[in-house]
């Protein structure tokens, strides 16, 4: 694999992937304050 | 060096995974409405108490008052909790008929979510919404825990007159995950956890690790009862590490022990008393509090008063216990 089409891919991935979490966090931020804080507690992970 | 370059590239897709794994597994997971996938606004499923309508979950006690068709009937609608109380109301005191929808038939389709009619004795709008319909003059009596400051300030403005009057009793309980070994804490430790003055659970005789400090919408009534038990010195901005950590919320005892109990969370006792029953009519569990129903002290309805006062009588004391209320303190 040449260093260009490396570099490329690379930035592919990277863009995709804050695109993806950036709209993660949105949805979040847009869903957190309306939901249950019942259901907020009850589905806490306890490992 | 071609292996190193694709190892690259997977640990990068490997962090963005990782990060939204997390993300979504301490966040997005927990992330609900009690009833609806598609509104996350509803906090509880009217249709399951609709008046007159076999199926629904009411208190049926039966009743002397009793208005008839021709009668000015007062509207009553109220907070989220208060539904079962007032939908009981309409169920035991009112003709039938008068719960109208729009279309016909009840729906909870819209954004808001149910369709009652305009011209509908029981209407749905919930706290905030639903008191300035209140203050506006289309709602004659809110059912609600203590009004907001905000609320309040909101009726001045319009220079509405409001009469508030107690009806029942109810305890404010602080809730974490049934896994979280801590049972109860002192009301110094609950007022010291939301202004960021204790902020790990080890600190109260937990598992180490963060306290997640979770608040509510502010005017909802739940979120107005916090305020008052904090005497308005809480920290609202939560630490963004509080997310690492184990939650702690709050609300009132029959929201999270009938209308939308769940196994996994657990109400915690405060300075050593459990928020059952007993210790909230005896006045043992430290937060108890009223909930009142307001009307408008202008209000030319005679009915309301009637109402109003039904609801502080043996009968209406009874169906307010049948509803898994506790009635006024004797």
């Amino acid at each position: 694999m040449s260093d260009k089409k490396f570099v490329r891919i690379l930035i592919i991935i990277a863009v995709i992937g804050m695109i993806i979490t950036a709209a993660h966090v949105a949805y979040i931020c847009k869903a957190y304050p309306n939901s249950s804080i019942i259901q907020y507690v009850a589905r806490e992970l306890w490992l | 060096m071609a292996v190193k370059k694709w190892l690259v590239i997977l640990g990068t897709i490997l962090l963005f995974a990782g990060i939204n794994l997390f993300l979504y597994l301490k966040i997005t997971c927990r992330l609900a409405n009690n009833f609806s996938g598609s509104d996350q606004l509803k906090m509880i499923d009217v249709g399951s108490f609709l008046p007159f309508e076999e199926a629904s979950d009411l208190a049926r006690c039966g009743s002397s008052l009793h208005f008839q068709k021709e009668d000015d009937l007062p509207v009553l609608d109220g907070a989220a909790a208060l539904v079962p109380v007032y939908a009981s109301v309409i169920e035991n005191c009112y003709p039938e008929g008068c719960v109208t929808y729009e279309g016909g038939s009840f729906s909870d389709d819209n954004y808001y979510g149910e369709n009652f009619a305009p011209d509908s004795v029981m209407q749905y709008q919930n706290t905030v919404r639903g008191f300035e319909a209140l203050v506006d003059g289309s709602v004659d009596l809110f059912f609600t825990a203590r009004p907001s400051q905000a609320q309040m300030e909101y009726a001045q403005q319009k220079g509405v007159d409001l009469e508030i009057v107690p009806i029942g009793t109810e305890a404010f309980v602080f809730i974490v995950n049934a896994s979280n070994p801590v049972d109860g804490l002192s009301k110094a430790q609950i007022r010291s956890i939301y202004r960021g003055e204790i902020t790990d659970w080890r600190t109260v005789g937990g598992v180490p690790g963060k306290i997640d400090t979770l608040t509510r919408v502010e005017g909802s009534g739940s979120q107005t009862m916090m305020e008052y038990f904090m005497e308005n010195n809480m920290l609202h901005i939560r630490s963004p590490l509080a997310i690492f950590g184990k939650s702690i919320g709050y609300s009132f005892r029959y929201y999270v022990s009938g209308m939308v109990a769940d196994k996994r969370v657990k109400m915690l006792a405060v300075d050593g008393v459990y928020p059952d029953t007993e210790n909230i009519r005896n006045g043992n569990y430290p937060i108890c509090t009223n909930f009142y129903v307001v009307y408008r002290k202008d209000d030319p309805n005679e009915n309301v008063g009637r109402l109003v006062e039904w609801l502080r009588s043996e009968e209406g004391q009874n169906l307010i216990e049948a509803c898994g209320y506790v009635g006024l303190a004797e």
